[in-house]
């Protein structure tokens, strides 16, 4: 690679070129000086190209999130869950179904402007009776105690509506809270 | 309406996969795109960026949130580029046509870019790739990601003067490459 001489005028070409990058190079400066003005030169040659890749777009293929979110799925141990009456054979539902129909009802409660909701299995053994517990944002202005209330008849009375399963332990936590 | 990341991570950290999926929704592009600016290959870039998101994953419970969730990201993914580019031991190819990832642009005439324009911007991608990692890294987060000083820092575990001095080696570098191409 040449390795030129600084310029004449005592500048780094270093430091030029990092006024280059940062875009905040001393025009008046270049005006007058033609050492500092071939080092300008010469770095916009690269970052003129470097600019229009920046600005590329760029998106993740849809296999990445599909492949990542197996993986997590995979790791999370599931519990199916014995639905009453019927026959002959089992009806089984997985915590993933019953948290799903958490969300879905907790969401549509109004003052509720966000849900998500997991089945809990930490220290719940195997066959015990499902827990679900619903993380919600609450609108701005909501009575936060007598929301997680309806919030926890709402969801009871879907998922009893939906499987048969009555009374299930559903959880409230209210750890947000959205303006306006 | 859009949850903040720090609750979005907050229940992640207890348990809620629904919470680190919505996070994977936001975060995924800037994985592959900072993976792909550093490794040039997209097949490596979704296998770095897919490794992680899941190291994301399962590090929650030591994320402490003293930095954005965004920043924390991509120290994992700068990681694992530079733990695949080590273990392949990356031999950059000289030949355009081998670099897939400009298979994936448009064809120039639909751009309304230059032909010379496109073999520009192939030549500064094949000038950072020859970069020592040690001084791509700094460069991609600065010079593509849009990274302020100090968050680069804060990623590459660096401090700021130390940055400054692998950016200056990593622009002259880049700017003499550049030259010897034209």
């Amino acid at each position: 690679m040449n390795e030129q001489q600084e310029p004449v005028c005592g500048r780094s070409k270093d430091d030029l070129r990092a006024d280059i990058a940062d875009g905040r190079e001393d025009r008046a400066h270049l005006a007058t000086c033609a050492s500092c003005r071939a080092v300008a030169d010469e770095t916009r040659q690269a970052w003129t190209p470097l600019v229009l890749l920046a600005r590329q777009p760029v998106v993740a293929p849809a296999g990445l999130t599909r492949s990542v979110l197996r993986r997590v799925r995979a790791a999370r141990p599931t519990a199916t869950h014995l639905l009453p009456g019927g026959g002959p054979g089992s009806t089984r539902v997985s915590g993933r179904a019953l948290a799903r129909v958490a969300r879905l009802s907790a969401t549509a409660v109004p003052g509720v402007a966000a849900a998500v909701a997991r089945e809990v299995t930490d220290g719940v053994p195997g066959e015990a009776a499902p827990v679900v517990e619903v993380a919600l944002t609450a609108r701005y202005g909501a009575d936060l105690q007598g929301l997680a209330a309806l919030v926890r008849r709402t969801v009871q009375a879907d998922l009893a509506a939906s499987t048969g399963l009555h009374g299930v332990r559903v959880d409230v936590v209210v750890d947000d809270v959205h303006g306006g | 309406m859009h949850t903040e990341d720090a609750v979005l991570v907050r229940r992640a950290q207890a348990g809620h996969d629904e919470a680190f999926e919505e996070l994977v929704v936001r975060y995924r592009d800037q994985a592959y795109r900072v993976a792909l600016r550093l490794l040039d290959r997209p097949a490596d870039a979704e296998d770095a960026a897919q490794e992680a998101l899941v190291t994301a994953w399962r590090a929650l419970p030591g994320f402490r949130g003293d930095s954005a969730f965004s920043s924390w990201l991509y120290r994992i993914v700068v990681n694992r580029c530079h733990d695949l580019q080590r273990r392949q031991r990356l031999v950059r190819p000289v030949d355009p046509q081998d670099a897939a990832a400009s298979a994936l642009l448009p064809p120039v005439a639909d751009t309304g870019e230059t032909v010379e324009t496109r073999h520009r911007v192939q030549a500064v991608r094949d000038a950072l790739a020859r970069l020592p990692f040690e001084l791509r890294a700094p460069l991609v987060l600065r010079e593509l990601e849009g990274c302020s000083y100090a968050e680069v820092a804060h990623v590459l575990g660096l401090p700021q003067a130390t940055i400054r001095g692998r950016l200056a080696r990593g622009r002259r570098e880049l700017v003499g490459q550049m030259q010897e191409w034209v």
